[in-house]
């Protein structure tokens, strides 16, 4: 048999086999999906800065239509007029309102349901932002110092909250895809006896390879497009793909995150303590990368430590090629070459180890 | 009797001698919790710093020198802003891209000019000065970073007016949360009961169907029955060893907040609380008693276990005030059994994030705890095997 004709029966073998395990399509399709739903409803209906479809409510003790007028032109939020304290507390604490503001002579109170790690630095921005305006609306004052907010982005786009989750989802579903679907393929081939019969087939180790590989980078790049179509179907994303970078990134992304699938499997021997790790590895990465929360709000010593984590780069590389980062080319060449090389060594290497001593 | 403790020895080595048993279910919740409270320790107390790039297109005189003044006592050692001067407006924009600053602040040319005449000579026809700030659009901590930066021109303008105006009326303002009601609110504490539930959800969503349909699977049942042991005997067997890893992994996040952390709120310790606890452990096993009959395969459990674990986690309010979701999906939320479980230990330790009231919180639980219980043994024979 010729070595096409090979790696296309092998090819196809591998895609069949693939489709038909559950457990693959669910780590690779479902489980990024599982995070964007859960994520996308929490980003695109909650927020909690001051983006105008955030709702508070007022109660006045005495009340002032002038500093009623003031507080409803001025703050950036929506606000609710209470007539009483009582259906005020109510709905902050139904969740109909994020916060109520208390205001009476000289006191303004900001009531608020605790438990969101990032409340307690947003209610206290909230009061001041609701102080200023009470405050200037009093003493009937005008600014002596204005200050103009201006949105910066990538080529003149402005991206939101979700745009930048979005990104981090399909950094995930790379990860996902790619370190999960090794650890699966070499160790379930490896436990079923699959990689010892065709260790003494004249199957070429190389051909094996490819066409293994192959077919979970295909379904690397199903995952990642079927995360942007549902963003695109359910939470209206605006992200603007630069599409061959895209493209580019997604593969070396998921080449590396086969590589570092590879590895656990080194260490960890047993395909099921690989998993395991791989599943601790990522809540870790996701956490400290920066997928949904600031990098910049961690400990300097979680910074440091995300430095060692491939998701920190995907993401930025992701970010990069959707307009939400700007790195230097020879930057993120360098990422994809280091990310391709490694993965690509590192594969290819076990994958030989695998074959010949089984 | 010494039959039971010696089939019941059995499975608990068995699961012992199982890394990911222990791992998942032992240590992995005490791991996040170091996780948690390492990263968001800091991130609660608002305990960071901002990276402001300085554009000054003059240097300061007059009044105009009250920035600089302001400026200094709030970077560096004295404040939450690490300043940066640039030349250039189009240099430290960039610099903000690449994510190396994370505001810029220009104060253009006539600031100072603008700043003493306004305050000289009231509602003079120059106008107030104007400066620009500049973020980066969609990343979080650029729009708290101007923010900040907003809310310190604003501080620096009312002071410029106190100083004016004798009869200046001051506010005084106070974060009042409703949920801890005047009590001190502590995410350690908060994030440990979130632990403690996620770690009977593992119990539950993984151990435990996971290990009744791999014993059907492999055949271990049939051997097992082929002996005196009846299924019912096996099954009680196995719960109480499940529910002996659940009540271990307790024992371990309680020794590591008491030794290590350093949390010792009594509360934890009363006698309601660890009822609480005990009903979450019976209800969340239930559950994973019905997942091992509804799911035929092995592996498709494994998919289904993993959609249980995040929903139950994240849907469930462990980490965010269900009241967070928008309608769309907080209806899903209100189904969930861990929604009231967290409210019901949260309660316990002087917290309210959901309006109900105690005894209602038991409603959702115990129709899953019944409902479960009554689908299980309705395929009692199925999962045993020896229909």
């Amino acid at each position: 048999m010729s070595k096409s004709k090979q790696f296309k029966t092998i090819f196809k073998a591998f895609a069949i086999e693939s489709l038909r395990n559950k457990l693959e399509v669910f780590f690779t399709i479902f489980f990024p999906l599982i995070f964007l739903v859960i994520f996308g409803a929490l980003y695109g209906g909650n927020t909690f800065d001051d983006t105008p479809d955030m709702r508070i409510g007022v109660y006045l003790t005495e009340y002032s239509a002038e500093l009623e007028s003031a507080l409803k032109e001025n703050l950036p939020y929506y606000v609710n007029v209470y007539d009483d304290l009582d259906s005020m507390n109510k709905a902050v604490k139904d969740g109909d309102i994020t916060a109520g503001v208390a205001i009476s002579e000289k006191k303004i109170s900001i009531l608020y349901v605790e438990g969101d790690m990032q409340k307690n630095s947003e209610m206290s921005m909230m009061g001041n932002i609701v102080e200023n305006v009470v405050e200037k609306s009093v003493n009937n004052f005008t600014d002596v110092i204005e200050v103009t907010e201006i949105p910066e982005g990538i080529d003149g786009k402005v991206a939101s909250d979700f745009d930048y989750l979005l990104s981090g989802i399909i950094s995930i579903s790379m990860l996902s895809a790619g370190m999960f679907s090794v650890i699966n393929l070499f160790g379930r081939y490896k436990k079923t006896g699959v990689l010892s019969r065709i260790s003494v087939t004249p199957i070429n180790p190389s051909t094996f390879l490819l066409s293994s590989t192959l077919v979970r980078l295909l379904m690397s790049y199903i995952s990642v497009f079927i995360v942007i179509l549902v963003s695109f179907v359910m939470f209206n994303a605006q992200l603007e793909f630069q599409w061959i970078l895209f493209i580019i990134v997604v593969l070396t992304s998921t080449i590396a995150m086969m590589g570092y699938g590879i590895l656990l499997l080194l260490i960890f021997k047993k395909p099921e303590s690989a998993e395991t790790a791989g599943s601790i590895l990522m809540t870790f990465m996701m956490f400290i990368s920066g997928i949904f929360f600031p990098e910049n709000m961690l400990p300097e010593a979680m910074k440091i430590v995300a430095y060692f984590f491939p998701l920190k780069y995907t993401g930025l590389l992701i970010r990069y090629t959707t307009g939400m980062a700007d790195i230097s080319l020879g930057t993120f060449i360098l990422i994809n070459v280091i990310f391709a090389v490694g993965g690509i060594g590192l594969v290819a290497l076990t994958s030989k180890k695998f074959l010949s001593t089984t | 009797m010494k039959k039971f403790f010696s089939f019941f020895t059995g499975l608990i080595k068995n699961d012992f001698r199982d890394f990911q048993t222990i791992f998942w279910a032992v240590i992995f919740p005490v791991v996040l919790f170091i996780i948690f409270s390492s990263i968001f320790g800091g991130f609660s107390e608002g305990d960071f710093k901002v990276r402001v790039g300085l554009v000054k297109e003059e240097e300061f005189t007059g009044l105009g020198a009250i920035l600089d003044t302001v400026l200094t006592q709030v970077s560096g050692e004295n404040g939450p802003l690490i300043i940066t001067e640039y030349d250039d407006v189009d240099e430290a924009v960039a610099q903000l891209r690449r994510d190396k600053q994370d505001v810029v602040l220009q104060i253009p040319d006539g600031t100072s000019a603008k700043i003493t005449s306004e305050i000289m000579i009231k509602n003079s026809q120059v106008g107030a000065a104007n400066l620009n700030v500049y973020y980066f659009g969609g990343n979080q901590f650029s729009e708290i970073s101007r923010d900040i930066v907003v809310q310190i021109m604003n501080g620096v303008n009312t002071e410029i007016e106190k100083r004016q105006n004798n009869d200046f009326q001051d506010y005084a303002t106070q974060l009042d949360p409703v949920s801890s009601e005047g009590q001190s609110f502590s995410y350690d504490v908060y994030y440990l009961l979130s632990v403690l539930l996620m770690s009977y959800i593992i119990v539950s969503v993984f151990n435990m169907p996971m290990g009744l349909l791999e014993a059907k699977e492999k055949g271990t049942n049939k051997k097992i029955f082929s002996t005196p042991i009846s299924p019912l005997f096996y099954f009680s067997t196995y719960l109480l060893k499940t529910a002996l890893v659940g009540v271990l992994s307790t024992a371990v996040v309680y020794l590591y907040a008491g030794f290590i952390s350093g949390i010792n709120d009594p509360r934890l310790y009363s006698p309601q609380f660890i009822g609480v606890l005990l009903f979450s452990l019976a209800v969340m096993l239930s559950i994973g008693m019905m997942m091992a009959v509804l799911v035929k395969k092995f592996t498709t459990l494994i998919g289904v276990s993993q959609i249980a674990n995040y929903l139950f986690m994240f849907l469930g309010g462990l980490w965010f005030p269900v009241i967070s979701f928008p309608w769309a999906i907080r209806w899903i939320t209100y189904v969930l059994p861990t929604t009231y479980l967290i409210e019901m230990m949260r309660r316990l330790i002087g917290l309210t994030t959901l309006q109900m009231d105690f005894s209602g919180l038991f409603l959702v639980p115990l129709i899953w705890l019944i409902g479960s219980i009554v689908i299980f043994f309705i395929k009692f024979k199925r999962v045993m095997g020896y229909e």
